[in-house]
């Protein structure tokens, strides 16, 4: 019928509008999970690799900016609402609101540091995991 | 003199927006002549600076009532809000039961369930540009 030809293209129009998901099924919608990487494997990969290693290392340095502005915006939002109002619930929310915007703030500040804009992101990611995958298997087989 | 005005100020309910501009509607005939000597410049001033010394400043010392604005306050000339630090308890009586009485009715229960779900979808679709930005950051 015409009516499930139409209904295989309005799954495929959201199939490509939803395919930036594909890039998490790599890593979370695996049969098997790979085994847990520490920070000494990603160290490896970054001696390794003279393309994507320096990448990687930027896009950790840049959760440090994260972190940092995400301390700086919680202590401050939260300062404020303590200082202006009494109310537990609210102070909480401010925290938790400036940690949020503390946080976005301070990725794009690492954005523009690192030149993160120049670099594929995910594209460095699944080269780390393509390079765990098969020191993994190697490893097994 | 004050005291008595006072309590016909509140006997007044119905002329109490306007009492401000007509200060002799309600007086009775035989205190015309007080008013005239306490609402001269002179007194009012002196008066008002004495209560400003002791509590709170008024704006409105220059008004022709400034007479009737003299009376302290039922409070007193203590501040409306006290600050309390966060840390000891708001209060250390029993309250009056409020959500246990009230007999919950559509109105007030769509605006409480439309309140929640809409922080709920607010935060469920703010969730998903901040899982994209910080998902590459964190992810290995």
């Amino acid at each position: 019928m015409g009516i499930g030809e139409h209904f295989e293209g309005v799954k495929q129009h959201w199939a490509r509008n939803f395919a930036f998901l594909d890039y998490f099924k790599k890593v979370y919608g695996r049969d098997q999970p790979l085994p847990k990487w520490s920070d000494a494997d990603v160290e490896e990969f970054i001696a390794s690799d003279p393309v994507y290693g320096p990448q990687l290392k930027a896009l950790r340095e840049s959760r440090k900016f994260a972190l940092g502005g995400a301390l700086a915006g919680a202590a401050h939002l939260g300062g404020v609402a303590f200082k202006y109002s009494k109310s537990p619930h609210g102070v909480v929310l401010a925290t938790g609101f400036g940690a949020l915007t503390g946080a976005v703030l301070g990725s794009e500040v690492a954005e523009h540091w690192y030149e993160l804009y120049k670099m594929d992101k995910q594209g460095a990611n699944l080269r780390f995991i393509y390079w765990w995958e098969d020191k993994v298997s190697g490893v097994l087989l | 003199v004050l005291m008595i005005l006072v309590l016909l100020c509140a006997g007044m309910d119905k002329y109490h927006s306007s009492t401000r501009f007509a200060p002799l509607r309600d007086a009775p005939f035989a205190l015309r002549g007080a008013f005239g000597t306490s609402n001269s410049s002179f007194n009012n001033m002196d008066g008002l600076r004495h209560s400003s010394s002791i509590g709170q400043a008024r704006s409105y010392t220059s008004s022709p009532l400034g007479a009737l604005r003299q009376k302290m306050p039922p409070s007193g000339n203590r501040s409306l809000h006290t600050s309390r630090p966060l840390s000891t308890p708001v209060a250390n009586r029993p309250l009056s039961p409020h959500l246990p009485l009230k007999k919950p009715q559509l109105s007030a229960t769509f605006s409480i369930s439309h309140r929640i779900f809409g922080a709920a979808l607010g935060a469920a679709i703010i969730s998903i540009p901040l899982a994209t930005r910080f998902g590459v950051m964190f992810e290995v």
